[in-house]
């Protein structure tokens, strides 16, 4: 039997590391890479990064972003087998006291970079996710948005 | 060990190296068993053409394209015909092509070859599966042995075998297949034995005949049987056969031929024969410590051992019980399907004129108990074609498969469905009926008085021509009898005609194929075989693929007409005790009713209301915006989806609406040449809707198993025909991050 969508959903947000982060610059697509976290309940995603990078302007003037998780291999394989799970979802930079627990999410999910986390200089980014799309089985598509159906 | 390895020049190999069937032949060689001539591809030859030919990744998008457990298996069949394209389409390396040539110079003149598969993958379930993957036996050139090669490769991945695949573990990166190539031993006398007898444990049978076992093996040559007492090895009982025929090896392949005066009145084998064949089955039982299935043959006096493995038991299997191994039984050889071919044509003669005696009998004036006798005289023929249509019918759509199967094998198409034009020649009965539902339309709109009655809904005022055309499509096309029944106000006449005068005389009429390209096609195809009797066997193969390919709709046209006079009679039952019994009467089953006709007080005891099964089906959640589905009719379409659950629910679509439904049925297929474009739940190419959406050009994705459940009616939706894919579009949620 094939797996069910929410383990699929499951093992993408708590068992890969790294996902591609489009953010908006003017009006061009840009994309880079980021180590995240994602809340049990699945309604929003962490992520650091330093205060100067382009992703972080971007944010700040347009918080629209969305986040790839894939489980690719780089084997002809991936076609048929690898998962990808796109978040769309507004970003938030957090001050204060809500950093508290996406350091703590983040840097358990990476203790190798607990350091880079707790630095002064490294903003901490949440995203709220408004909506789910999961491509598997090569092109078999579907949304759905957490709290309604997950 | 990229090359062809003589058995003899081995030296310990593995299964993971030469495959289970090649290491249990050359243990039997070095226990020194006589087997024929063997020499052996080993799997590093199958890892290189895969990586030549770029083949991991195709099969891989094949084989995963859809879970293969959900997958019918007429969908495993498409899909293993798929990659055996991708195979036949492949090429050999000029150094295997060298190291293949090498054989004929090490065979003695005039030998033919027999090559075997090999496979990685063989366990106890393959070894209880002759079958499972392919042999082929006669082959005389290198072009030939090329091409048999690729194709023992190619059914590494067959349909049985995809069927089976989580038992074999089959998979890309580690499943392979070896090859088994033997100078063929055309012997005298061939046959099987069994060590021990499936049936009784104390006794060996043993099966011969003459000529080449593979006519045992076929089941088209009956053997003369022994069997044998295990404990003192004496014949308890010889069975003799008719001993008609015999198969040998000829130009074009093995043929039957008859047998001489002298071989018809002698056994093959005598009874010093019997005992040296018993020896061996022993032989070979006590070698693999296990009771054997053997098969030997006879060649100058030589006993020569071609196969040996362990004895299953299988008794037939139910389809209810195992539908997988059900499945595998159907195939069928050419012989046995012309067999078939002859039978059904009789057959459909007989269910003409039994249909025929029963439409004559009166239902509506008839007697109370007359009525129940006429159920009964209904009931029993429409179960025996019932039994007919799975015994005969549905084996017989194998006619296709093998004419696809030898086609693509011969001509190497591009696209690997491009045999099901050539079987189109003659428009089948549904194409037909759709012909008459034209017609239909455009008497009415040339005749005033139908309209007049249509439009008031006073069917009795209906001209004589719409009446005749009604009945037509009633008796020859199995339409509804509703249709007949032309009370004023009738719902059903009223959906049927609104349906025919609106949309149907706007429909696309038949896409006719080009004779030039059937011809052409035809042309490519015969042009490939030699010789008179390779041509004859052809044009009998096409012909066959086109009857099994025109059965494929009609037989259930056919059918259907026995389940409508049975039908009529239970709508006539109800009709009677609706004013007794009320609108419950809906609900009585066939035995309520004949109990509710033969006694006026009878009432159903009224049943606790049926729970659902453990309440709804627990759904996956989300909303599904696009599906992956089978590519069955090429084409783009984009429009508005029609959900067809009830059959009724067809004249409620419109031009150009999509259809998507669990199964096209022959009975539904007039309304597809209104379609936009096609989506079924049910998967394969060569099913009703498919084919009939090839025939009207119609786009269509089949095998979609969300379909139902993820579309409603009124969707706008896309179709891709070509990549099969089926996509729902809804107002885009993007951007709503800022």
């Amino acid at each position: 039997m094939k797996k069910p969508i929410i383990d699929t959903v499951k093992e993408l947000l708590f068992a890969q590391r790294l996902g591609i982060l489009a953010t908006v610059n003017d009006d061009s697509p840009y994309t880079s890479i980021v180590g995240f976290a994602a809340e049990p309940d699945m309604k929003s995603i962490y992520f650091g990064t330093p205060r100067a990078t382009l992703k972080l302007r971007n944010i700040q003037s347009n918080p629209a972003v969305s986040l790839l998780i894939d489980n690719r291999q780089n084997l002809g394989s991936d076609f048929s087998i690898a998962a990808a799970l796109t978040c769309v979802g507004g970003a938030k930079i957090l001050s204060g006291e809500e950093t508290d627990r996406a350091r703590d999410l983040l840097s358990e999910r990476h203790p190798e970079l607990r350091d880079f986390f707790a630095s002064p200089t490294c903003a901490l980014v949440k995203i709220s996710i408004c909506k789910f799309s999961l491509v598997r089985n090569f092109q078999e598509v579907t949304e759905f948005f957490p709290g309604k159906d997950l | 060990m990229n090359q062809l390895i003589p058995f003899a020049a081995f030296k310990s190999p593995g299964v993971t190296e030469i495959g289970g069937k090649a290491r249990s032949l050359l243990q039997l060689m070095r226990a020194g068993f006589a087997i024929p001539q063997s020499f052996c591809l080993p799997v590093q030859c199958y890892d290189e053409f895969i990586r030549e030919n770029k083949l991991a990744g195709r099969i891989e998008l094949e084989i995963n394209r859809k879970d293969l457990s959900e997958c019918r298996w007429e969908e495993l069949w498409d899909t293993a015909l798929r990659i055996r394209n991708c195979f036949l389409k492949g090429k050999i390396s000029e150094k295997l092509r060298q190291s293949l040539n090498q054989i004929f110079a090490l065979i003695p003149v005039d030998t033919s070859l027999a090559v075997r598969s090999s496979s990685t993958v063989e366990d106890s379930i393959n070894q209880s599966f002759a079958g499972l993957h392919d042999s082929y036996l006669g082959i005389k050139n290198l072009a030939q042995l090329e091409h048999k090669v690729i194709l023992v490769w190619a059914s590494l991945w067959s349909d049985a075998a995809l069927s089976y695949r989580k038992e074999l573990r089959l998979n890309v990166a580690e499943s392979k297949m070896a090859v088994v190539i033997q100078a063929m031993m055309v012997g005298e006398t061939s046959g099987i034995a069994f060590s021990q007898n499936p049936l009784n444990q104390h006794q060996a049978v043993i099966e011969a005949v003459y000529g080449l076992n593979q006519g045992l093996v076929d089941g088209r040559v009956q053997p003369d049987r022994w069997f044998l007492d295990r404990s003192s090895g004496k014949i308890v009982e010889h069975q003799k056969s008719d001993r008609r025929e015999k198969m040998v090896d000829a130009e074009g392949g093995q043929i039957l031929i008859a047998n001489s005066l002298a071989e018809r009145s002698r056994p093959p084998l005598d009874k010093s024969g019997v005992k040296k064949v018993y020896s061996l089955c022993c032989k070979a039982e006590k070698h693999f410590k296990q009771p054997q299935d053997v098969e030997w043959t006879i060649r100058q006096k030589d006993l020569f051992l071609l196969q040996s493995r362990p004895i299953t038991t299988r008794s037939k299997p139910d389809p209810k019980e195992n539908r997988r191994d059900w499945d595998l039984t159907l195939k069928r050889s050419f012989e046995n399907l012309l067999q078939l071919q002859r039978q059904i044509k009789q057959l459909l003669k007989k269910m003409t004129r039994g249909a025929e005696v029963l439409e004559r009998q009166a239902i509506v004036d008839c007697s109370d108990v007359e009525l129940v006798e006429i159920l009964k005289q209904r009931g029993a023929p429409l179960q025996y074609w019932i039994g007919v249509y799975w015994d005969v019918f549905i084996p017989y759509a194998h006619g296709m498969r093998l004419f696809g199967q030898v086609y693509n094998e011969t001509v190497c198409p591009d696209d690997p469905f491009e045999f099901v034009t050539l079987l189109q020649k003659e428009a089948n009965l549904a194409t037909r009926r759709n012909n008459e539902l034209l017609r239909l339309a455009e008497i009415i709109l040339l005749d005033e008085q139908s309209k007049h009655a249509i439009r008031s809904g006073d069917y009795g005022k209906l001209g004589v021509a719409v009446v005749e055309s009604l009945h037509r499509l009633v008796k020859d096309f199995a339409m509804p009898g509703e249709l007949l029944s032309l009370s004023s106000g009738n719902e059903f006449c009223r959906n049927f005609f609104s349906f025919v005068t609106r949309d149907f005389k706007t429909a696309r009429s038949r896409v006719e194929i080009e004779k030039n390209e059937l011809h052409e096609l035809e042309r490519r195809f015969l042009a490939k075989f030699r010789g008179a009797a390779e041509k004859k066997r052809a044009r009998q193969l096409l012909e066959l693929g086109r009857h099994s390919f025109l059965m494929r709709d009609d037989d259930n046209v056919y059918l259907n007409r026995f389940k409508d006079l049975h039908h009529a009679v239970i709508s006539e039952m109800r009709r009677r005790r609706e004013p007794l019994i009320g609108s419950e009467i809906a609900d009585y089953n066939e035995e309520d009713l004949v109990a509710a006709i033969l006694n006026r007080d009878f009432r159903r005891r009224r049943k606790g209301v049926k729970k659902t099964a453990a309440g709804p089906k627990s759904r996956e959640p989300g909303l599904k915006r696009q599906l992956v589905g089978q590519p069955a009719g090429p084409g783009f379409a984009r429009g508005v989806a029609r959900v067809i659950v009830a059959n009724s629910d067809l004249f409620a679509l419109q031009d150009g609406e999509i259809i998507v439904c669990d199964a096209i049925g022959p009975e539904m297929t007039f309304a597809v040449p209104l379609a936009g474009g096609i989506i079924e739940r049910r998967g394969g190419m060569l099913i009703h809707g498919a084919i009939i959406a090839r025939e009207y050009g119609i786009p269509c994705v089949t095998g979609v198993s969300d379909a139902i459940a993820a579309i409603k009616s009124g969707d706008n939706i896309s179709l891709d025909g070509h990549l099969g894919l089926v996509t729902i579009e809804r107002a885009s949620n993007f951007g709503q991050g800022r």
